[in-house]
C-alpha cells in the first residue's frame, strides 16, 4: 500500500529530465489522449497518472502543452507567462477518465452556507502532498513528486516538482513546508499544543530543508500512517503554507506586526492570523483576504465570499496536465450557491446544480431518481452510510447503573433485542444491511464479524438478562440486579438519531422488559455529559474506514473520539498519567491501548498489521464495546449529464475520503 | 411638541440600552458557545475536532473572558467607533455581513408593506360598506384562511408550483446567473418574478389582519351621528366616507406603523429560512443557532431599534393624523 522507495521509473524519469523537455504553446497534436478507458499503451506506476517526464519518455514524443483560453489576452499582454512556463517543469501528467476535455463552463454546486457540514465543493479543488487514488487503497503523488522513507518509518524525504509555483507565480518550495510546521504548526502562540497528527512518540516533528525542491519529517517513533492522514483524513489540511504571503503577519518575521494588527482592528497579531489562515482550508476562503492568497488549488477564489455565493477561477499555475498537454483544470469557475437545506431537492430537480454529492438524505431518493430526466442529471446510489450506533456507558457514575452497563451480558442481550430488519423497512425502505459496526474496508473483518449478534432473538436476550439477576415483575418491567427498580434514560440528539430510530428501539427494549425513558438533548448537553461519564448510552461516532484506521486509530480505542466520547473517559486518564488520576481499566480496553500504540508503528498491510487490526475488531465486537444497526446504507449523489470525466462507478461519498476528492474534479469537463 | 420630540427621544435612547444588555445575555444563555456549534458542524461534515482546537478557538475569540467584559468591549465599540464587532461565522465585520442583506431586506419590507396597504384597506372599506354582502363574505372567508395559514406553508406550496409550473428556480430574489450581474432590466425582472412569492406569502396574513380591522373601525364610524348628520347635509357619499369615517378607521392602522415594519424585517425568519431569501432573517436565525454572539446581538439591536423608531413615528404621525389625541401634559 505504501511504497517505500520511490518508483524505479520516476527514478529513471528524473535523469530523463531536462533532455526531455521542451514545451511550447500553440499548436498541439491534439489526435493523441491517452485516457483511462484508452490508455493508448501507456503504461503507469500509479493508477491513472505520471510525470510528464515518464509520459515523455514513453511516448518519445514532446508533449506541446496548451494552455486555456481563459488566459489568452493575460498570455498576450504579458502579464501572465506562457503555459510552459507556468506549469512545473515535470508537471503531473492526468490520463482523463474517457476523453480529453473541452475548456470553458461553470460548475455549480449547492450548500447551506460556509462549514455547515454540506458543501463537498472544498473538494473540488483541494490538493494535498499526496492523494487517494479512486481505487480508495493507493496513495498516489499529488503536490509531492515522490517520497521515500526510512527502514522504521520515523524519517520520510518529500520532493516536491521543480519550477512548481503558487498561483501568484510566486516558487513554491521546501521553505514553504519548514514554514507551515516551525513558524504555524509549531508556533506556541498559535497553537499553545502541537496539533497530535504531528505528535508522534509524544514529540514534535522536526522538519529539514534538503534542497529547494526536497524536505524531510523527522518524527520520535515510527509513523508510517503519515501519508494516508495526508490523502484521507488530513485531506483539507495542505502541509505547506505560502511563506511570501504570511510572513508579514507573524511577530517573528515583522517586528510591527501587532501594530498592524490592531490597526487592522484585531487585538493582536495571534487574533489577526487566526482570521486569516486556517489549517481547515474552508475558513479562510470566507475573508476578502482570501482574494489575495496564493494557492496550489485547482482554483482560486474570484470574488469576495457573501452570506449568497462564492465562486472560484480557474488556477493559472495549476501544476496539472492531460495526456494531450492541456492545463487542467478544464472547468473555468466553480460557483456555489448557499440555499437552505430544505430546497435542495427542488433545486436540484430544476437541474440548476451540476454535481451534489453531500447531504442529499435517502429519503428524498424516490423524488431526485424520479425528476432524472427533467434535470437532466443520474442519481448515483454508493453505499457505505452507517446507520446510528449504540454504546453503553461503561463508566456511568452512577454505580448501580454502571454495574448494569458494564456487565457484557447486558450488552449482548440489547443487541439481540433489536429487531433490525423491521428496521431497516421502516427507516430505510430496505435499502440497507444489518450489521454491527466494523470498520470499512478492511482486510481483517470477516463476514462473521458483520453478523456477530444481529439476529432478532427477544428470547436469548431475556436469558442473558435472568441470569445477570435482572428479574422480570408482574408488570413486564424487570429490576435491576441489585433488586431496585431499573430504568434506563436515553438522551439522544437530533444529530446522531432521529426520534423514530430511538422510539422503535427503546420499544423492543420495552418488550424484553427493560424500562427506557427516551428524551431528546442539544449536541452539547449531550457532549458535557459523556465527557463527565454522566450519560447513560453515547451516540456520537463514525465508523472507521481503513485509512482512518491507519492514520487515526484512537477512533477504535477508549473513548473513541475527544470530543463526545463514547465510554471509557476516566480509563484514558488512568492511561495518560500512568495511574496517577482516571480509573484503572478492564482488562480487554487495557489490551486496546497497548494494541493501538504498537498499531502506531506498524506498516499498512503486514502480517503484524492484520494480526493486530484482527484482534482489536475482535475485542471491540465480543464486548460488545458499540452496538451497530444497519451498514451499507445507499447515500444518494446527483450528477449532471453535461459533465464528462466523471467515474462510472461512483463509490463512495464520505469525508473520511475527502468526498469527491479521489474523482479528480480536476479533470472534469463539460460535453 | 419639542418637548414631547426630545422626551420621547431619551426614552428611546435608555430603551436600547437596556435592550442591548438585555439582548447580549439572552444570547450568552443557552450552553455551549461558538466553539461548541462550530465543532459541532464539522463533526456533521465527518472532520474530527480536538478539544485541544476549541481551546485555542475561545482564546483566540476572547470567548473565555467573563459576558460583561465581552458586553463592555462591544457596546463601547459601537457607541464610540461604530464597530459592532466581528462575526465569527463569517470572519466579516457584522457591519459589512448585515449591510450586505439590509437594502434587499428594505426593499423587501417596503413592497410587503405597499401590497398591504393598498390591497387591505380598500377592500376593508367596501366590506364595512357592503357588510354581510356576498362579496364581503368571500373577502372574510379568504381573509380569514390567510390569517390562518401559517406562512411557510403557503411560501412552500407557492414555491412548489412555481417550480413545477413556471420552471422558475428556488430560493433567493434571483436566479444564480442574475445573482452577481450588474443591474440591468433583465435583473429587475428576474427580481419580479422572485418578488411575488415573498410578498405574498409575508403580505397575506398582514393583509387578513388589515382587511378586518379596517372593516370593524369603519363600521363604527358608519353609524356616528356625524356621519348621519354629513349626510343629511348632502354631501356625496364617496366624499363622506373618505373624509370622515375612513379617516378615523385609519387611526389603528396608522399606531400600528411602527411595529409593523419591524414585523416584516425580523417576524419573518421562517419565511425567509424557507426561501432562501437573502434578507436578514435567515442571517438572524442562523447567527442565533451558531451562537455566533455579535452577529446576533448586532440583529436584535437593529430589530429594537426598528420598532423603537417606528413606534416612535407612529405616534408623531397620529397626533398629526387624529387632531383628538393630545400630547401628554399639553392639554
Amino acid at each position: 500500500m505504501i511504497d517505500k522507495k520511490m518508483s524505479a521509473s520516476s527514478a529513471l524519469s528524473a535523469l530523463a529530465l531536462g533532455a526531455a523537455l521542451l514545451v511550447s504553446t500553440g499548436g498541439a497534436s491534439a489526435g493523441e489522449c491517452p485516457t483511462v478507458a484508452d490508455p493508448q499503451g501507456i503504461t503507469t506506476v500509479y493508477p491513472e497518472q505520471l510525470d510528464l517526464s515518464d509520459y515523455q519518455r514513453q511516448t518519445g514524443d514532446k508533449l506541446v502543452l496548451t494552455d486555456n483560453p481563459l488566459f489568452a489576452d493575460q498570455v498576450k499582454s504579458g502579464a501572465l507567462p506562457s503555459v510552459d512556463k507556468r506549469v512545473p517543469e515535470d508537471a503531473l501528467v492526468y490520463l482523463p477518465y474517457n476523453e480529453c476535455g473541452k475548456y470553458g463552463g461553470m460548475l455549480r454546486g449547492l450548500s447551506k452556507a460556509l462549514e455547515s457540514g454540506t458543501s463537498e465543493i472544498l473538494s473540488w479543488r483541494q490538493v494535498n502532498l499526496v492523494r487517494i487514488s479512486d481505487d480508495l487503497q493507493t496513495i498516489v503523488p499529488n503536490v509531492a513528486k515522490s517520497w521515500e522513507w526510512n527502514d522504521d518509518f520515523s524519517s520520510i524525504t518529500i520532493s516536491l516538482r521543480k519550477g512548481h509555483k503558487w498561483s501568484d507565480g510566486t516558487p513554491f518550495t521546501a521553505d514553504d513546508v519548514v514554514f507551515y510546521i516551525d513558524d504555524i504548526i509549531k508556533n506556541k502562540d498559535l497553537h499553545p499544543t502541537v496539533p497530535s497528527v504531528w505528535m508522534v512518540g509524544g514529540e514534535p516533528v522536526e522538519v529539514t530543508k534538503v534542497d529547494t525542491e526536497t524536505f524531510r519529517f523527522d518524527f520520535a517513533a515510527p509513523y508510517p500512517g503519515l501519508l494516508h492522514f495526508l490523502a484521507t483524513g488530513g485531506s483539507y489540511f495542505a502541509a505547506y503554507a505560502p511563506k511570501h504571503h504570511y510572513m508579514p503577519y507573524l511577530l517573528k518575521y515583522n517586528p510591527k506586526a501587532d501594530e498592524e494588527a490592531k490597526a487592522a482592528g484585531a487585538e493582536g497579531w495571534v487574533q489577526q492570523f487566526g482570521l486569516i489562515w486556517h489549517k481547515w482550508k474552508d475558513a479562510e476562503n470566507i475573508t476578502a483576504h482570501a482574494l489575495t492568497r496564493p494557492t496550489l488549488e485547482s482554483h482560486v477564489i474570484e470574488l469576495e465570499t457573501d452570506t449568497q455565493r462564492r465562486q472560484y477561477v480557474a488556477n493559472p499555475y495549476y501544476f496539472k496536465v492531460d495526456s494531450s498537454g492541456q492545463q487542467l483544470p478544464y472547468i473555468d469557475r466553480q460557483h456555489e450557491r448557499f440555499l437552505d437545506q430544505e430546497l435542495f431537492i427542488l433545486s436540484t430537480l430544476n437541474g440548476e446544480v451540476d454535481v451534489k454529492t453531500q447531504t442529499l438524505s435517502l429519503g428524498n431518493f424516490p423524488v431526485i431518481k424520479e425528476g432524472e430526466a427533467k434535470g437532466d442529471y443520474v442519481v448515483h446510489r454508493p453505499s457505505g452510510a452507517y446507520g446510528p450506533y449504540i454504546v453503553f456507558n461503561q463508566t456511568i457514575m452512577d454505580p448501580s447503573l454502571r454495574a448494569v452497563y458494564s456487565d457484557v451480558r447486558f450488552r449482548k442481550a440489547m443487541s439481540l433485542a433489536i429487531d433490525r430488519n423491521e428496521l431497516n423497512e421502516v427507516l430505510w425502505f430496505g435499502l440497507g444491511k444489518p450489521e454491527q459496526a466494523v470498520p470499512i474496508g478492511v482486510p481483517f473483518v470477516t463476514d462473521e464479524d458483520r453478523n456477530y449478534l444481529i439476529e432478532h432473538d427477544p428470547a436469548a436476550a431475556g436469558a442473558l438478562l435472568d441470569e445477570m439477576g435482572m428479574e422480570m415483575g408482574t408488570d413486564g418491567i424487570r429490576t435491576g440486579p441489585d433488586g431496585k427498580p431499573f430504568t434506563l434514560l436515553w438522551e439522544y440528539t437530533a444529530q446522531h438519531n432521529s426520534s423514530e430510530f430511538a422510539t422503535l428501539v427503546s420499544d423492543y427494549w420495552k418488550k424484553v422488559g427493560i424500562n427506557v425513558t427516551v428524551k431528546e438533548v442539544t449536541t452539547q448537553l449531550m457532549r458535557e455529559k459523556a465527557t463527565a461519564s454522566t450519560s447513560d448510552i453515547n451516540m456520537e461516532w463514525d465508523v472507521p474506514y481503513e485509512p482512518t484506521m491507519i492514520s487515526q486509530i484512537d477512533v477504535y480505542i477508549p473513548p473513541y473520539s475527544d470530543i463526545g466520547p463514547l465510554v471509557g473517559v476516566p480509563w484514558r486518564d488512568w492511561v495518560a498519567t500512568d495511574g496517577a488520576s482516571g480509573e484503572e481499566p478492564p482488562a480487554w480496553a487495557k489490551r486496546l491501548f497497548e494494541l493501538a500504540d504498537v498499531w502506531k508503528t506498524v506498516l499498512p498491510g503486514s502480517d503484524r498489521y492484520l494480526e493486530i487490526g484482527t484482534e482489536m475488531v475482535k475485542i471491540n465486537l465480543e464486548n460488545m464495546v458499540i452496538i451497530g444497526t444497519m451498514g451499507a446504507l445507499p447515500r444518494p449523489l446527483v450528477v449532471s449529464n453535461k459533465l464528462t470525466n466523471i467515474p462510472e462507478a461512483w463509490n463512495v461519498s464520505h469525508f473520511n475520503y475527502g468526498y469527491d476528492y479521489p474523482y479528480r474534479a480536476d479533470q472534469w469537463s463539460f460535453k | 411638541m419639542i418637548r414631547f420630540v426630545v422626551g420621547r427621544f431619551i426614552y428611546m435612547i435608555l430603551t436600547m440600552a437596556a435592550v442591548s444588555m438585555v439582548a447580549f445575555v439572552l444570547i450568552q444563555l443557552p450552553p455551549g458557545d461558538f466553539a461548541d456549534s462550530y465543532a459541532n458542524k464539522r463533526q456533521q461534515a465527518g472532520a474530527p475536532v480536538t478539544v485541544q482546537e476549541l481551546d485555542d478557538m475561545r482564546h483566540q475569540l476572547g470567548l473565555d473572558r467573563p459576558w460583561y467584559i465581552q458586553y463592555g468591549t462591544w457596546v463601547t465599540k459601537i457607541v464610540t467607533e461604530g464597530d459592532m464587532g466581528y462575526s465569527w461565522e463569517w470572519r466579516r465585520p457584522v457591519a459589512d455581513v448585515i449591510g450586505e442583506r439590509l437594502p434587499l431586506t428594505l426593499a423587501l419590507a417596503f413592497s410587503t408593506l405597499v401590497f398591504m396597504y393598498v390591497v387591505a384597506i380598500p377592500i376593508g372599506i367596501y366590506s364595512a360598506v357592503r357588510q354581510y354582502s356576498l362579496t364581503d363574505h368571500v373577502f372574510s372567508t379568504v381573509g380569514y384562511v390567510g390569517l390562518a395559514t401559517p406562512n411557510f406553508l403557503l411560501a412552500l406550496i407557492l414555491m412548489f408550483l412555481g417550480q413545477k409550473y413556471f420552471g422558475q428556480s428556488v430560493g433567493g430574489l434571483f436566479s444564480p446567473e442574475y445573482q452577481d450581474a450588474p443591474w440591468s432590466w433583465g435583473r429587475v425582472v428576474n427580481l419580479m418574478e422572485h418578488l411575488w412569492i415573498p410578498v405574498i406569502v409575508l403580505g397575506t396574513s398582514g393583509t387578513a389582519y388589515l382587511i378586518r380591522t379596517v372593516r370593524a373601525s369603519t363600521l363604527d364610524e358608519l353609524d356616528k351621528m356625524y356621519v348621519m348628520a354629513a349626510r343629511a347635509g348632502g354631501l356625496s357619499p364617496m366624499r363622506l366616507l373618505l373624509k370622515y369615517p375612513v379617516r378615523m378607521a385609519l387611526n389603528p392602522i396608522v399606531a400600528t406603523i411602527g411595529w409593523r415594519l419591524t414585523f416584516v424585517i425580523s417576524g419573518a425568519p421562517i419565511v425567509g429560512v424557507v426561501m432562501s431569501l437573502p434578507d436578514t432573517g435567515p442571517l438572524f436565525l442562523q447567527s442565533l443557532l451558531n451562537q455566533d454572539m455579535y452577529l446576533a446581538g448586532g440583529m436584535v439591536l437593529i430589530f429594537c431599534a426598528f420598532t423603537i423608531i417606528g413606534t416612535f413615528i407612529s405616534d408623531i404621525l397620529l397626533i398629526l393624523v387624529d387632531p383628538r389625541i393630545r400630547m401628554q401634559g399639553n392639554s
